[in-house]
């Protein structure tokens, strides 16, 4: 009796239930007990006798064979246990080695999941931290901003607030636990460097407080100490300048010549409402600036359960009495409250949507390729699996070896994708596609654990439902039936149906992407290539803030502008050289203008306005289309003259001539300035903005008074240098510094390049869709490539019967690429179809497209048709080189 | 004399050791072992069956022996256990323990 082959124990299979442990056990001991009754009887005893003298001569036989039992089972879960983790280990790496034998098609699929893996992930990093964040203030949803109710026919949801209706509200208001306001304000500050300019804002009432945002170092200021002159800086600025050096408190800083006092610093995420945290230092509202008149941005947390419409009611009322009782003459329009989360996701809302929508789709075409992949490996493999089957292998074993193969994959897919996301990250950082003044800064996205978590999670339940369970469907076979049949021959109806409809559905999702890739490529074109009023060659801008100290009166103002023109236009290469209150496609200040005959007390007229030198129009060169621009005689003490626009003069002079009409430039005054000339529309604000109505006062004819000060202290200076001879930067500040040494220049840029900054978003997201649709382009050309391949493969008896009964090789290419172009075809209905219904939301992304144009709808659906006939091509030569005999004995 | 079960792991170590030996004859079943300790030691030492048994499911699980299933001698089913290398190793190394042992509580008690 010899054992037989030396099985390692924890190899064995099958596998023992509880049952087989237990009779092994009896039967062992049964035997035993049978010999000790043999020997019993032939020592003389009956059978019976003997039986029961063997079973008392045993002991406790019931006992023995619990713990015995009890032994052996655990002795089999343990090996169970040890025999799966073996397992796993031996199926991950089987399924390393044949992705290394072959590491082309494995390279392919796993790029390809790393890539839309990591456009996943970028882009959700975005979302959650540009829109999902909380707030990182004192309970957040009931902070809210308000402002002033805009004129109907304005594109922007708010407006500043006066100072008075402010410190109205701030007295008044039952609704609110407390209101502050901000300013945006620069300075000049005498720093160790030397003088510079800083970007601040100044502050009424206790702004920081309010929000609850714990200090990083010290303490916010209050009102009550304005009196003390505090000032707090914003982290970044203490960070970079200051080393974040903790004795930073109590330090002096000179701002404009007054002398402030450091008294905090603030957290390095304030989630104050965007436009605010590009700021460096936080001021009291000086007292100088505390004018009634005062525009501010208004910040305020509702009290108990307010609703912001409620609220926004009661502060309209407030707001109306206090214009009453100071006889304002043109009173708001209503007051606008809103939650700082609407804020929040309007202004990035349409990036992150397209952003989203690419990642999304890429994702699932990339998914659905790669499944389709791994279910055309598992159908290869079928007969393998079979064996295996009949081996006794129990059905879990064999999901685990299908499902292992696959999570390999995707792991490996997904562990690149986390690696290039953090990548992208970095990247969108170099671009920064939002507008600056739409977000901070992208600081506040990072790449964390939760990121990984997530990366993690969207590749594991993409696996499991793109990889794992088609593998296992198409793994499901009757043993026997499979061992039969040859090789991995014919495939069920069903998931050959599967198949054509996996690459349908990606032809179309592609046709979707690319349609809309085209739309917003020629949006972003349009944007770019519209008119916009001013010749942006050539031409080239910086600019300068003049401060109240230094410059107390326009008159002085006046003075010091007349010299820097002087020596600016001395330069050489200078053609020509003027100064302007708002730089083209910049901001720009809007405010009500009594218009002579209009009444103006249903329908507000309101316009931009600036302070322009008299050089201008010839030096942007915008054209005049009626009447003239400023001239020599506009002179200080002259007929006070303006100039308007063409939406102005369109808009509140129909229907008469604009030039010799009067308006004014603040709403107590009656119209006195008379216009004498209509100019073409410059774009302010940005690219996609509609032109704004615009009054053009000439800077020698600002007035003294408190809108001197909002508008002549800004100065914007254009140059046109043709010959690309443009003085240096150094040659500019030495001119400036000649007149005023603690004046510094500040944000020199050419005409294209704020072109190009007012068009980043656009252009931005009309890159990320093309690049998708690219991607998506490529990997349904792939798919199909693949469903026809196997089609030919299926087919290729049939095809030899063709051929054999006469059909030219021709014909048979013809068939196979008409069946290519047919799919794509059906693919390419859906997308547009798609596209169709969803032409709406798409719309609010356009500029100057419809979304519905035919011709970038019908350029779309081609590009997929030739790609589809180029995929076809492979498979359709193969059919023509078919050897016809061959074709129908093979099986 | 019967071995008890409740006797120290010195027994048990005992017990191992001779079924180790036994087994060393070459391929035996569970009945098999039994008789032919009790048949060598002439009658002094008899197994109690249930702690030969866990002896022998010990061994197994400790990789000293292996079984299989095989059919005895008068054609019956019965489960075989052979010796494994390390159980020969054990063997011997246990086996010089015990004389080592003997040797040491004899030359104490043949004292006077």
């Amino acid at each position: 009796m010899r054992l037989g082959r030396r099985v390692s124990i924890a190899f064995r299979f099958p596998w023992r239930s509880s049952a087989d442990i237990r009779r092994d056990i009896d039967d062992e001991l049964e035997f035993h007990l049978a010999m000790r009754a043999k020997d019993l009887e032939r020592n003389g005893l009956s059978p019976r006798a003997a039986q029961s003298e063997a079973l008392k001569q045993f002991g406790d036989l019931e006992q023995t064979r619990h713990s015995l039992s009890a032994a052996a089972e655990q002795g089999e879960r343990a090996r169970r246990f040890i025999a799966a983790l073996e397992s796993i280990w031996r199926e991950t790496a089987r399924a390393f080695r044949s992705l290394w034998r072959k590491p082309g098609l494995a390279i392919c699929a796993v790029a390809v999941l790393a890539v839309s893996v990591g456009a996943t992930v970028v882009v959700f990093s975005l979302i959650d931290g540009l829109v999902l964040r909380e707030l990182p203030i004192r309970d957040p949803s009931r902070v809210v901003v308000v402002g002033e109710r805009p004129p109907p026919d304005a594109q922007w949801t708010m407006q500043t607030v006066r100072l008075a209706a402010l410190e109205a509200w701030e007295e008044s208001a039952t609704s609110l636990d407390g209101v502050a306001g901000y300013v945006d304000a620069r300075f000049t500050w005498r720093g160790p460097e030397g003088p510079e300019q800083i970007a601040g804002g100044a502050v009424v009432g206790d702004l920081f407080p309010l929000l609850g945002a714990a200090m990083t170092v010290g303490r916010p200021f209050t009102d009550a100490d304005s009196a003390a002159l505090p000032v707090v800086l914003s982290h970044d600025f203490w960070q970079q300048r200051f080393g974040a050096r903790s004795d930073v408190i109590g330090m002096t800083f000179d701002l404009d010549g007054v002398t402030y006092t450091v008294v905090g610093v603030l957290p390095a995420d304030t989630g104050l409402p965007m436009l605010l945290a590009n700021r460096a230092v936080w001021i009291p509202l000086t007292a100088s600036q505390r004018v009634p008149e005062a525009r501010l941005h208004v910040v305020a947390r509702l009290r108990g359960r307010a609703e912001p419409a409620v609220v926004a009611q009661e502060l309209g009322r407030l707001q109306s009495a206090v214009e009453d009782d100071q006889g304002v003459a043109r009173k708001a329009a209503g007051v606008v409250v809103e939650s700082m989360g609407e804020r929040r996701t309007a202004l990035v809302g349409p990036t992150l949507a397209t952003l989203f929508g690419g990642a999304l789709l890429l994702l699932l075409i990339a998914c659905t390729n790669v499944g389709s992949l791994s279910v055309l490996q598992m159908l290869e493999r079928r007969r393998e699996l079979a064996v295996r089957a009949s081996l006794g292998a129990t059905s879990w074993h064999l999901v685990w070896h299908v499902a292992a193969r696959q999570l390999v994959f995707w792991s490996i897919g997904g562990a690149l994708g986390i690696a290039l996301g953090a990548l992208g990250l970095l990247a969108v950082r170099a671009v920064q596609p939002f507008n600056a003044n739409e977000i901070p800064s992208l600081d506040i996205v990072g790449f964390d654990g939760r990121l990984v978590l997530f990366a993690c999670s969207t590749t594991l339940v993409t696996g499991l439902l793109f990889g794992v369970l088609p593998a296992l469907r198409a793994s499901k076979i009757q043993p026997a039936a499979t061992v039969r049949e040859g090789g991995g021959g014919s495939t069920s109806h069903r998931s050959n149906r599967g198949r054509l409809g996996i690459v349908v559905a990606q032809v179309a999702l592609s046709t979707a992407l690319a349609t809309t890739a085209v739309l917003l490529a020629k949006s972003s074109v349009n944007l770019a290539s519209q008119q916009l009023g001013f010749d942006s060659r050539d031409l080239v801008t910086w600019q300068l803030q003049l401060p109240a100290r230094d410059y107390p009166s326009q008159a002085r103002r006046l003075q010091f502008q007349r010299a820097l023109l002087a020596s600016v236009r001395a330069l050489p290469g200078i053609e020509d050289a003027a100064t302007t209150s708002a730089l083209p496609l910049g901001t720009i200040g809007v405010g009500p203008v009594p218009v002579e005959g209009r009444d103006s007390s249903n329908e507000p007229t309101w316009a931009g306005i600036q302070a322009v030198d008299r050089a201008y129009f010839r030096t942007v060169r915008s054209r005049v289309i009626e009447g003239r621009a400023f001239a020599e005689t506009d002179v200080a003490d002259g007929e006070p003259v303006i100039v308007v626009n063409e939406t102005f003069a369109k808009r509140y002079l129909a229907g008469r001539s604009a030039v010799g009409a009067r308006a004014s430039l603040s709403p107590g005054a009656p119209p006195s300035l008379r216009i004498v000339g209509v100019v073409e529309d410059v774009k302010h604000a940005g690219l996609s903005w509609d032109y704004l109505p615009e009054i053009f006062v000439p800077y020698e004819q600002i007035a003294e008074g408190p809108t001197a000060s909002f508008l002549g202290a800004t100065l914007a200076v254009v140059m046109r240098v043709p010959h690309a001879l443009a003085p240096t930067e150094r040659l500019l500040r030495e001119r400036v510094a000649a007149l005023d040494h603690a004046l510094p220049l500040i944000d020199i840029a050419t005409g294209s390049q704020l072109v190009q900054r007012s068009a980043k978003g656009a252009r931005f997201r009309a890159w990320v869709i093309a690049d998708v649709a690219v991607l998506a382009l490529v990997l349904s050309a792939l798919g199909l490539y693949g469903v026809l391949a196997r089609n030919v493969e299926q087919r290729s008896r049939e095809f030899g019967v063709r051929m054999a009964l006469g059909a030219t090789a021709g014909t048979l290419f013809g068939r196979v690429c008409g069946t290519g172009v047919a799919l794509a075809g059906v693919g390419v209905a859906i997308g547009l179809a798609a596209v169709c219904a969803g032409a709406r939301s798409l719309q609010a992304l356009l500029f100057g497209v419809t979304a519905l144009e035919p011709l970038a709808l019908g350029g779309a659906a081609l590009l997929m048709l030739v790609v589809a006939a180029i995929a076809s091509i492979g498979p359709a030569w193969r059919t023509m080189r078919l050897n016809p005999t061959v074709a129908i004995r093979d099986e | 004399m019967v071995v008890e079960r409740r006797d120290s792991r010195l027994i048990q170590g005992t017990v191992d050791l001779l079924i180790l030996k036994t087994l060393t004859r070459g391929p035996q079943h569970g009945y098999g072992v039994s008789a032919w300790i009790r048949e060598r030691t002439r009658g002094e030492f008899g197994l109690d069956d249930a702690a030969l048994y866990q002896a022998l499911h010990r061994l197994e699980r400790r990789h000293l022996i292996e079984s299989d299933w095989g059919v005895s001698e008068n054609n019956r089913r019965a489960k075989f256990y052979e010796i494994t290398r390390a159980g020969r190793r054990r063997l011997s190394k246990d086996s010089s323990t015990w004389h080592r042992y003997a040797r040491a509580v004899l030359a104490v008690l043949d004292m006077g």
